[in-house]
């Protein structure tokens, strides 16, 4: 019974039904913003996956190595196929990728807790308890529509019960379609019921619903038939394919991993394939309060072999450059090594990579201090690293749309792109 | 609309509201009470009159717009939507049959009083209200105590402008008085806390103001600023007084041994390091302390050192400690509201306006009405602020939630948004509302009452209204607005057509208790006892975890070299169990420091009633059905093949159940939020983020749901309550009608039973299956008539 600002919202929501609706133009609560200062890019890349290592990924552990520092630990680095870019020791695939990678080590930030470094990071917002700012995703769908209308436009991959990438104050068609488990796909998307019998029992109900549909159809009871339609159509589309791994051979499987974060990076895969707009695909544990070294190798081999299968797929396909692959996290960890031989968290500076989507390639942007406490050169806020993959999406910057209470909101806040990262 | 610029409050009125320990003792055991609790106010209340009036109004503007009231429904549509609006399910059949069956003249009225007296109903439906009004998330440690002091203050139909009172001025401890979660909600937002607060009581969107001149109404930032002013300087993070004196005495002991060692020089300075020394054997003033002391700067560095060394060989001992007391107190953060003196608020440095600058002190002021004696007191300046806010005579408190209510019952509010009373807000129906509010001060904000009124109203039982309502556009109130059921409705429904007792059936109780009792065990343990003793044993936590760093150094070592020779899964199974020795570790430290648990369990607890109180309160009948239930056995004459597809199906279908009922409980007993994918989120369910975040918009996910999920095998399966009653009727035409008249509370149309029956013909029982699963995916189960 209670909706969110329902009055305002309803006319939208019954107009554009759920996520296989209709699209909702850009300018929906009829605001066009200011002229963007900076032109909307050219040719822009037209889909996002969005990899988040949630905890706080590690900077100096991963991608941005201080070989012979004391805050390095025992971990150690290795030559990338590129000169002067070495990569921790757990990366070896990646290392053989970084020809397409564009490592940002210059991620500033003040927000140091889990959960406000992750909305930052996901909304370039502070978070507020009074309104909920929407995701890159959210954005992209809003500005840009759908690819394809028969699946959702954005998609979430993660176990989180509440996530930051979310359709925010937009109507709840911009609400990313969340799927837990990778292997299972999209929950109850097929019939265990032989097809005669499923379309007899779909007849039955409308025939059923006639009598009530004949005093009773305003918006909403229409609206959940065309959902209806939607839903069976889907059922019955090749496109459903798209949610099940299971499709794919023993070969890719292994070569994402089998654990929920390579398989996750393996139904993005996929799911970019049958024009997604944007996925996401979160994975967690990167919160190494203590045994930090012995915790990163699994966590690094994991993401490792899932995102460089995940490049090489996208390279294979045709879509590396028409996709913006982002890994990213909410802040890097304390160059100091704790009591418990771990790092703590760190926003100060941080490092995360880009790829594809007109991204340079073999590329490190910015630079930090000798032990990695700071950036020296080039530092990136969350705002303009946003604004930076909302350019490479073609997203006009500067363009304003007003949340139902009104008040003006843009794709990264008062962020400006980084232009020295394309190509 | 004019909002009356003063009001006035009478000081006599003012009523105390004692709040802190000393009130609520032991509220949570009073909270168990509730069930049992009956609501005695205003149960002889007769809302006869006021209904009457009510429907005079509404009789009078629908004549004025020369339109006509609705149809009056059947018995059976104002059962279910009666059921659905007061306890958030539909009924049962039995429940349904008593009052259909029912003679009496007055069984309308009855009915209504009976769902209102229905304590454990109506607190899970109304619960629901709140949660998303204020954001209650259960995952949080913190909120434990404060919504189950809000169910109890719902229970107890605890009058509305108390129950407000209660949370702005909560305040102390959370288990002495639970409503300081209202505050703890919003930690480190206090600006945010003040503009939901507004919003949510009195119907006023101030959160454009924080950064400037409101741009659409009259608010300017300095309204904004003198109102948080009232509650801004307040923390919410404290709560363990103990974990700053472990700091301090630990420092202290390091500190101590600096000047042991530096030895009897009384008035040596503290120094850090080496640098240090120079620097002080520099400075001109050190010659006059050395000629004190008598010492030549040789002695002088030499004892330095002494102390130094001693100093950090302790604070090398003792990192072990400060290691240890993250894990200990973190589980209790967030455990008390207090006043910080030292938080006033300022301007921002951006202010822009005449009438201040930037960063100027902020006093307290009312946004309108009368203003406030300043006071310096925090506590009081909360308290006579609360009083403000909760007067009945402030313009928006009370208009504010007889909007909210009638929107409530009806589908559609006096104003719309409910929540953003402006100057240009149109209110089509001002004597309406007038009437409404003064009738909520008569029944002195008694919720349940006022509730009780709009429910018998003839406006309550029309046909809902037919045509389009166009948002924005005034609604005319010819009949209420037709509704899909919220995400906890048809979760509720669900249950109540699977288990039965549903609305006392709280299988998570239990647990939810004694984690209450756990934190408050961890939380006595860690500050409960005098410091004496509590350090000592967090000493000891520090040298279990002091022993543990050579472990933890070999395995490093091991699991590094098994890397390094690509021996990866050597390196993953010790990394597995470094992992587990680090919990064991954890483990045994926990052991030592937490004394009031034993075994992980609370000590004590005969105090926290997780046992024979709580199971007069629970539903044996649903806990029998789910230990008892079994697949049946195949009918008689099937040969051996038709007999294994049978089982097969049959054994599938139970598996189904088993695995639906596991979960199933009212949704006020699960998380809220759910979990993504859960059916409550995939309905809308709010995130409990912001206010009022749930939807009832239709989706695809939620169709494929109901298409193909386990709810309608659930449903009908023959453990199920009603596919026990489906297996015990004799005919055809009796299932039909058991089917119907559980999902929707009505017989069977003729037509509609020729047409089933048609199907029985040709595919018997399967035509039962796929009944209850066609009703429970049209949309006459969803939409409320």
């Amino acid at each position: 019974m209670n909706k969110t600002d329902f009055n305002r919202r309803r006319f939208l929501e019954l107009a554009a039904g759920s996520f296989l609706g209709v699209n909702v133009s850009s300018d929906a609560f009829g605001a066009a913003g200011d002229k963007s200062s900076l032109p909307p890019r050219v040719g822009p890349a037209k889909q996002l996956i969005y990899l988040y290592m949630a905890g706080g990924m590690s900077h100096i552990d991963t991608f941005d190595l201080k070989t012979g520092h004391k805050n390095q630990g025992s971990t150690r680095s290795i030559n990338t196929n590129v000169d002067g870019i070495r990569v921790t020791s757990h990366l070896p695939s990646l290392a053989k990728h970084a020809d397409k990678l564009c490592v940002v080590n210059s991620l500033t930030s003040t927000a140091g807790d889990h959960e406000k470094g992750n909305y930052f990071m996901h909304t370039s917002y502070d978070q507020r308890a009074t309104i909920r700012h929407p995701g890159l995703g959210a954005w992209h769908q809003k500005m840009q529509g759908k690819l394809n209308p028969t699946l959702p436009a954005s998609v979430f991959v993660g176990k989180e019960s509440r996530f930051h990438g979310s359709g925010g104050f937009f109507e709840p068609e911009f609400e990313p379609l969340a799927i837990n488990d990778p292997k299972s796909g999209l929950k109850h998307a097929r019939t265990s019921e032989k097809k005669e019998r499923f379309q007899r029992r779909l007849d039955l109900t409308n025939d059923l619903d006639a009598e009530f549909l004949e005093r009773y159809h305003s918006k909403p009871i229409r609206a959940h038939g065309e959902m209806y339609a939607d839903a069976v159509r889907l059922m019955e589309s090749p496109d459903l394919e798209a949610f099940s791994i299971n499709k794919e051979d023993d070969k890719t499987r292994q070569r994402y991993g089998s654990d929920p974060f390579g398989e996750g990076c393996l139904l993005a895969r996929r799911l970019i394939e049958r024009d997604v707009r944007t996925v996401e695909v979160s994975f967690t544990g990167w919160d190494t309060h203590s045994n930090n070294f012995t915790s990163m190798p699994l966590l690094c081999q994991t993401m490792d072999r899932a995102v460089a299968a995940l490049l090489d797929d996208l390279k294979r396909i045709g879509k590396l450059d028409d996709t913006v692959v982002v890994l990213t996290t909410e802040f890097g960890r304390t160059p100091i090594v704790n009591q418990n031989v771990g790092r703590d968290h760190y926003p100060k500076a941080f490092t995360s990579v880009l790829a594809g989507g007109g991204f340079k390639g073999g590329y490190v942007h910015g630079k930090t201090s000798e032990g990695g406490e700071e950036v020296i050169e080039n530092p990136l806020t969350i705002p303009d690293f946003n604004a930076t993959i909302a350019y490479a999406l073609g997203i006009p910057i500067d363009q304003i749309l007003y949340s139902p209470s009104k008040r003006p909101f843009t794709v990264a806040h008062k962020g400006k792109p980084e232009l020295a990262l394309f190509t | 609309m004019n909002l009356q610029t003063s009001f006035s409050v009478d000081s006599s009125n003012l009523r105390t509201y004692p709040v802190g320990s000393s009130n609520i003792p032991c509220w949570f055991v009073f909270f168990l009470g509730v069930i049992l609790f009956a609501w005695p106010a205003a149960a002889d209340y007769n809302p006869g009159p006021a209904a009457e009036k009510i429907d005079q109004f509404i009789a009078a503007h629908l004549t004025e717009q020369k339109l006509e009231a609705s149809p009056e429904i059947s018995d059976e549509q104002f059962l279910r939507r009666t059921f659905l609006a007061i306890i958030g399910r539909i009924p049962t059949i039995e429940e349904a049959n008593a009052f259909l069956e029912s003679k009496a003249s007055d069984k309308h009225s009855a009915l209504i009083q009976q769902l209102l007296a229905n304590d454990a109903g109506y607190t899970a439906h109304h619960y629901q209200f709140w949660a998303d009004l204020l954001r209650i998330p259960t995952v949080n440690h913190w909120s434990l105590e404060y919504r189950l002091w809000v169910q109890e203050q719902i229970a107890a139909n605890v009058r509305y402008d108390e129950f407000v009172r209660k949370l702005v001025t909560g305040h102390g401890l959370v288990f002495d008085n639970p409503a300081g979660g209202y505050y703890i909600r919003d930690t480190g937002m206090p600006l945010d806390n003040m503009s939901n607060t507004v919003r949510v009581f009195l119907g006023t969107r101030l959160e454009c103001a924080q950064c400037h001149d409101h741009p659409f109404d009259k608010w300017t930032q300095m309204d904004y600023f003198k109102m948080a002013a009232f509650t801004y300087g307040f923390d919410h993070r404290g709560g363990n007084r103990h974990r700053s004196g472990i700091h301090n005495a630990l420092r202290e002991e390091e500190r101590a041994a600096y000047f042991e060692a530096v030895g009897e020089a009384k008035k040596f300075p503290y120094l850090k390091n080496e640098d240090q020394i120079d620097k002080f054997l520099k400075k001109d003033s050190s010659k006059k302390t050395l000629g004190q002391q008598q010492l030549t700067e040789a002695q002088f560095r030499e004892r330095g050192l002494r102390g130094i060394k001693a100093r950090t060989a302790l604070e090398e001992h003792n990192e072990a400690i400060y290691g240890s007391i993250g894990g200990l107190y973190n589980s209790t953060t967030y455990l008390e509201v207090r006043h910080l003196s030292e938080t006033d608020l300022h301007l921002p440095h951006d202010y822009q306006y005449d009438d201040a600058k930037p960063h100027d002190l902020v006093p307290p002021g009312t946004m309108f009405g009368d203003d406030i004696s300043p006071q310096a007191d925090p506590a009081a300046r909360k308290k006579a602020y609360a009083t403000w806010l909760t007067d009945s005579e402030n313009p928006r408190f009370t208009r504010v939630i007889v909007n909210r209510l009638w929107k409530r019952a009806f589908g559609v509010g006096i104003f719309e948004p409910v929540d953003d009373l402006t100057e240009h807000t149109v209110i089509t129906q001002p004597e309406l509302l007038g009437y409404l509010e003064n009738l909520m001060r008569e029944l002195d904000f008694d919720i349940r009452a006022f509730q009780k009124v709009l429910f018998n109203t003839e406006l309550f039982r029309r046909e809902k209204f037919r045509g389009e309502h166009v948002p924005g556009m005034p609604f005319r109130f010819s009949g209420p607005l037709m509704e899909r059921m919220s995400a906890e409705q048809i979760w509720d429904s669900i249950g109540t057509l699977v288990l039965p007792e549903i609305d006392t059936h709280a299988p998570n109780r239990p647990k939810l208790l004694s984690r209450l009792a756990e934190k408050r065990a961890v939380y006595n343990s860690l500050n409960g006892y005098p410091l004496a003793e509590v350090l000592p044993r967090v000493k000891a936590a520090g040298d279990l975890r002091r022993e543990f760093y050579a472990t933890q150094a070999a395995f490093s070592k091991r699991i590094t070299a098994a890397y390094d020779d690509g021996k990866s899964d050597i390196a993953k199974q010790l990394t597995a169990e470094l992992k587990e020795k680090t919990r064991k570790v954890d483990q045994r430290s926990k052991a030592i420091v937490l004394v009031d648990l034993k075994g992980g369990l609370p000590a004590d607890s005969g105090m926290m009633m997780t046992g024979n109180s709580l199971a007069s309160s629970e539903s044996a009948a649903a806990n029998d059905i789910i230990r008892n239930s079994k697949p049946r056995n195949a009918p008689e004459g099937l040969d051996k093949d038709e007999r294994k597809r049978w089982d097969d199906r049959e054994k599938k279908q139970f598996q189904l159940f088993r695995d639906s009922v596991k979960g199933l409980a009212r949704a006020v007993d699960l998380d809220s939020p759910a979990r993504t994918g859960h059916f409550l989120r995939v309905f809308g369910q709010s995130d409990r983020e912001v206010i009022e975040n749930a939807v009832a918009n239709s989706s695809v996910p939620q169709s494929l749901y109901l298409l193909n999920g386990p709810l309608s095998v659930a449903i009908h399966n023959s453990n199920s309550v009603l596919g026990s009653q489906l297996e015990s009727a004799s005919t055809t035409e009796e299932k039909v009608e058991l089917v119907y008249r559980a999902l929707f509370s009505r017989k069977p149309t003729k037509r509609e039973s020729t047409r089933i029956l048609t199907e029985y013909e040709k595919y018997g029982e399967e035509a039962i299956e796929d009944l209850v699963w066609v009703l429970l995916n049209s949309r006459q189960f969803l939409f409320i008539q």
